[in-house]
């Protein structure tokens, strides 16, 4: 997927994110739960003291979908804001 | 469930036009068809009373000569009973909590006899032929409620001795003998009701029932056996409801080879070409984190697996304990990767009071051995929720006779001997399964994946279940599936 178009939105069900989560993309690692995005502030290079975390539970429905998207998102100079509304989805909203 | 009531409103209708078109059944007989279908239902484990409201409304309606309405309402009935009767009066999607259960759905030619018995083309006999589920669960259960009503028909339930006495070798009580007897026969133990005397005939039933309830088996009757099997005779017969409704959400045809763990006996079946191979004890979730009813399959084992821990676990049991004492992390085994670089970390480094939910860059994997939490042997299943059978390192916990102790997985008893059985290959048995394991150095060892045809893995929950000998057993309702079905049945 390419995001040089501008600004992509796409929206999830997620249940295991609560609150406004932004940043780039540093690793995306999968267990038995879901997902642990790791989020930095840069978009070079981060250290553990500069990052994030949030994990996706692998019971969202479009979990795939959002797998595809933050693993396609992983290590590029595209930041990511994760916004979680009063029901419960996610706005993805991934552009430079 | 709304769409589900939709959805049997539009073929309520189509009946009903048809009803209109054929004319071939009187007000009456159709009415009466919508009483035999109830009360021949409840025979067969349905509770009667969810249809009263509606029986009210018919009696009303037709007493008020509106016949249009009465017909509509009594097809409506009729295809409300029917679906119930096949597919389940709750189903798991009304229930509150995690399942990965399929609704099913009446089939076509299930219609077709819902439409033909609408219509005064087929006897209740022949739709409930037609209708019953198929599964052996349910089989089982239903015959054992007929048991229990044609006791409570014939008074024999209300004969209850004051003093129940321990019943060994050399009891003398005859009433308490007759009584244990009573109960035995009613749970399908014995069949013998009339000798007033402990025959080897009754120590065997006991010991039977003992063995059965994961009581000490000793062949003698004492106040824990009876606790069991003197039971309230109305409860039991609201739980056999309760159960054998949920036995209705069971395919008919659960496999010629399955995975049968019942989570309220707390015990694994499995069945291979049709007949019970082996039954062992399971350890499942605490009551906090309780194993979900799946239906749900496996293909494949790990030997000598790897854990990697799930961030919830991570979050909510290790990290209070790595603040405590980060040497717990290597007394464990287990590596923190560092998820930016992949590299190890050293765990008196890192301070783990930082981490919580938006702060968790570490990743903790526990190596392979006799340590590691799921043992020797992993059973993986399909499910979105990290929910799998494998083998346990704290074996000693199935010494318990209640075993709610996992954070939603389950622990085997018998995790070589289940190995052996549905691998059923040359190459491994139980012994080349603990070889490739257990003598090899948690440093050398090394997950190794072994595959097999896969195999319909069942996690249900039955508070009562006939066992293959036709005897029923009762289990506590730990996880209140019970209580939360009785509350949605029996709603206003």
């Amino acid at each position: 997927m390419k995001y040089g178009v501008g600004i992509i939105c796409l929206l999830f069900s997620v249940f295991a994110v609560a609150n406004v989560q932004s940043g780039y993309i540093k690793n995306v690692i999968e267990d038995d739960e879901g997902l642990k995005v790791i989020l930095g502030k840069k978009a070079e290079s981060a250290t553990l003291q500069d990052v994030t975390t949030l994990h996706v539970s692998n019971t969202t429905a479009e979990f795939k979908n959002t797998k595809q998207l933050l693993s396609n998102a992983k290590g590029s100079k595209y930041r990511v804001t994760i916004t979680p509304d009063t029901e419960k989805n996610l706005t993805f909203k991934v552009g430079p | 469930m709304k769409t589900s009531i939709l959805v049997l409103a539009n073929v309520a209708n189509f009946f009903i036009s048809s009803l209109a078109y054929a004319q071939v059944t009187s007000d009456s007989q159709l009415r009466q068809s919508v009483y035999d279908l109830i009360a021949e239902s409840e025979k067969q484990g349905l509770v009667s009373r969810k249809y009263l409201p509606l029986q009210s409304i018919l009696t009303s309606l037709t007493n008020n000569g509106r016949t249009a309405q009465a017909q509509k309402l009594s097809a409506e009935l009729i295809l409300q009973v029917s679906s119930d009767f096949a597919t389940g009066q709750v189903k798991a999607d009304d229930l509150d909590r995690t399942h990965m259960i399929p609704t099913k759905k009446l089939g076509k030619n299930q219609l077709e006899a819902v439409n033909q018995y609408t219509l005064g083309q087929l006897s209740t006999k022949d739709l409930l032929q037609i209708l019953m589920p198929k599964n052996s669960y349910y089989t089982g259960l239903v015959k054992t409620l007929q048991r229990f009503q044609q006791t409570i028909n014939s008074g024999q339930a209300l004969n209850t001795p004051g003093i129940l006495k321990t019943i060994k070798p050399s009891s003398q009580d005859t009433a308490s003998i007759l009584h244990a007897r009573f109960r035995l026969a009613l749970l399908g133990y014995t069949s013998d009701q009339d000798t007033p005397a402990l025959t080897e005939e009754l120590t065997n039933a006991i010991y039977n029932f003992q063995v059965d309830h994961q009581l000490a088996a000793d062949g003698v009757l004492g106040p824990a056996s009876w606790a069991i099997l003197n039971q309230d005779i109305p409860a039991l017969v609201t739980k056999l409801r309760l159960n054998i409704d949920r036995t209705r959400w069971l395919p008919d045809d659960l496999g010629t080879n399955h995975v049968f763990v019942n989570l309220a006996e707390q015990k694994l079946k499995l069945v291979l070409n049709g007949q019970q191979s082996m039954s062992f004890k399971t350890i499942n979730g605490r009551l906090d984190r309780q194993t979900p009813l799946l239906f749900d399959s496996m293909s494949h084992i790990y030997l000598n697996p790897t854990w990697t821990v799930p961030q919830s676990i991570l979050l909510k049991d290790k990290v209070p304990s790595f603040i405590e004492n980060p040497q717990a992390v290597i007394d464990l085994k287990m590596d923190v990767i560092n998820d930016l670089t992949g590299n190890k970390e050293d765990p008196f480094l890192i301070d783990w009071s930082k981490i919580n939910e938006n702060y968790s860059p570490y990743t903790l994997v526990q190596r392979p051995g006799k340590h590691n939490a799921l043992g020797f042997i992993k059973f993986p299943l399909t499910n979105p929720y990290a929910i799998y059978l494998h083998d346990t390192n704290s074996r000693e916990l199935f010494a318990n006779s209640e075993r709610l102790f996992s954070s939603g997985c389950v622990r085997l008893e018998q995790p070589f001997e289940f190995a052996e059985k549905v691998l059923n290959s040359l190459e491994w048995n139980a012994e080349s399964l603990r070889a490739a394991s257990e003598y090899l150095t948690p440093e050398a060892a090394e997950s190794t994946k072994v595959r097999f045809k896969a195999i319909p893995v069942y996690l249900f929950y039955l508070t009562t279940a006939v066992n293959e000998d036709g005897r029923a057993v009762i289990s506590k309702d730990a996880y209140g599936l019970d209580t939360e079905m009785y509350e949605i049945l029996t709603q206003e």
